[in-house]
């Protein structure tokens, strides 16, 4: 069942969904024009809080923390788009379908992480404009690769999110935007981790975000490669973590489904 | 015929209590309701914790009063996106534009009921920042509080009556609920006062009612007399009035041309 070959041909046919799903949710004008001004627009917003409470050293702290936020936000979208097969009556489809769901699954809503990773790093470099904050090439060209981690190890939470989502379907947004205000006020975004009581650190870092964004910090603040090194390996291992859990997940729900539970009707 | 048909949808008022009693029973078990209040007390926790870590707790009224603020839009934008397509899509719609009351109005009327969300959210943000930061929010003029909360309540319901209308119109609901939230909370200085942004962005700023809004509720938990207060109320009043006039008459609009279309009933 867990063949790489069949797996690899079960997650592209997932993000043929995925890429179909995304074009009908937006065109290049809705995405750009309206998507992305709104995430330019919430990193903005946190930098003026950070303008207004704190030194420049604290906006762009907070700069980073937002921007990274607005690509959990994004990404945990798959917690809805893990629902729309059971909306649209696709799902019993799926269900008797050779393959194995959480590879069906980790395809099907791969443009939120990819989406995300584009209007992050658009927003960090936008607003770094504004509050006189430097990057040199190679900078960037880490920073984009950090985002991208970040995200798909981030998109391996949401896609536990998504299983459990798939469950109660009238509260995918509910979950999603409670596990993005979560992250956002412990993973070290806005204040460091550290701000926060011992049972909330050790918590946090079970979180993917939580590791990429220290990893980005460190890019940015010039941090030993080394460190820098150690926070994404912590990022790919707490995000491998979540896909097998997702993994596990897909494959119970799916397993239920076949017995006759309520997740087909 | 087309003339007293506007006239009867806009002016007549037995719509509202309708519709405010049905969505006080329905909003219950919709998960909009949930997703508008779940956040609130986690924003308190953030705001709260920024001010803290900076040592600006002079500044921690901003962290109580930004949450309410923020479930008011949401609930605008997350009620408003099916207000009227649900009852088109379920076809209800020629029922309630046949039955003795403005179909305007109930909209109108169900939207002002998903303000009463304000309650809990100030509740929530305001026992948070209590029960773990130990900051009791004082409100030293209760008089303008409560009719700055009112007021902004309406102007919110009203926004959302315009949003309603624009979503059943053009607008493709899902992209603009998902897309109106934070460059409201920015314009609407809900956290960070309108005035200390660039002039430019601040004349901007002024055209949204929460900066209106949100100066008006933080002066009020300030013991100094509240600056501007006739001005802030006025402005206040006017934008939420120019939301609700916009707002019923493009469904009155709608309406008219769904009937000329024959297109009630249809998606």
């Amino acid at each position: 069942m867990l063949h790489p070959v069949q797996a690899a041909r079960t997650v592209t046919q997932g993000v043929v969904v995925s890429v179909a799903d995304f074009r009908s949710f937006y065109t290049w004008r809705t995405w750009s024009g309206a998507w992305l001004v709104r995430i330019v627009c919430q990193v903005a917003f946190y930098s003026l809080i950070g303008n207004m409470v704190g030194d420049s050293d604290y906006v762009i702290y907070v700069i980073i923390g937002a921007a990274m936020m607005a690509c959990v936000a994004e990404t945990l979208m798959t917690s809805a788009s893990s629902t729309w097969d059971r909306t649209l009556g696709t799902l019993p489809l799926l269900v008797g379908a050779p393959v194995e769901p959480g590879f069906f699954y980790f395809g099907r809503s791969l443009m939120w992480p990819l989406s995300a990773t584009v209007t992050t790093s658009v927003a960090i470099l936008t607003l770094s404009l504004f509050f006189d904050l430097t990057w040199s090439p190679a900078q960037i060209a880490l920073l984009v690769l950090l985002v991208l981690i970040t995200s798909l190890s981030t998109y391996c939470l949401a896609l536990v999110v998504g299983a459990l989502a798939m469950i109660f379907p009238g509260a995918r947004n509910v979950i999603s935007s409670l596990v993005t205000i979560l992250a956002t006020c412990f993973c070290g975004a806005m204040v460091p981790v550290e701000f926060w009581p011992p049972a909330i650190q050790w918590a946090a870092q079970a979180v993917p975000v939580t590791h990429g964004l220290e990893a980005i910090r460190g890019i940015e603040g010039g941090t030993r490669a080394a460190d820098i090194l150690m926070s994404t390996s912590w990022t790919v291992i707490t995000g491998a973590l979540w896909f097998a859990l997702s993994l596990f997940l897909f494959r119970r729900n799916f397993s239920a489904a076949r017995k006759g539970t309520s997740l087909l009707t | 015929m087309m003339r007293r048909n506007f006239e009867y949808s806009t002016v007549d008022l037995s719509g509202f209590g309708t519709g405010f009693r049905f969505q006080t029973v329905a909003m219950r078990s919709q998960s909009d309701t949930y997703f508008s209040l779940i956040t609130s007390p986690f924003f308190a926790l953030l705001y709260m914790a920024i001010m803290e870590y900076s040592g600006r707790t002079d500044l921690n009224t901003h962290a109580v009063i930004a949450p309410m603020l923020m479930t008011l839009w949401t609930a605008a934008l997350s009620f408003s996106g099916e207000m009227i397509s649900e009852n088109r899509e379920n076809g209800r719609l020629e029922l309630l534009l046949a039955a003795p009351a403005s179909f305007p109005m109930l909209v109108f009327g169900r939207l002002c009921a998903c303000m009463l969300l304000s309650l809990p959210s100030f509740g929530m943000s305001y026992m948070t920042a209590g029960l773990v930061f130990d900051y009791w929010m004082p409100i030293h003029h209760p008089g303008v509080f409560v009719g700055a909360l009112v007021l902004t309540a309406l102007a919110t319901a009203a926004a959302a009556t315009a949003l309603a209308s624009a979503f059943v119109l053009t607008l493709g609901a899902r992209i603009v609920q998902n897309t109106l939230s934070f460059p409201v909370y920015l314009l609407g200085g809900i956290i960070v006062p309108v005035s200390m942004f660039p002039g430019w962005l601040e004349a901007i700023s002024r055209l949204v009612y929460l900066s209106w809004s949100a100066d008006l509720l933080r002066a009020s938990t300030t013991p100094e007399p509240v600056a501007n207060a006739v001005m802030g109320f006025s402005m206040l009043s006017l934008l939420g009035l120019s939301a609700l006039a916009f707002g019923l008459l493009s469904i009155v609009w709608f309406l008219r041309r769904a009937k000329e279309l024959g297109t009630l009933s249809k998606e």
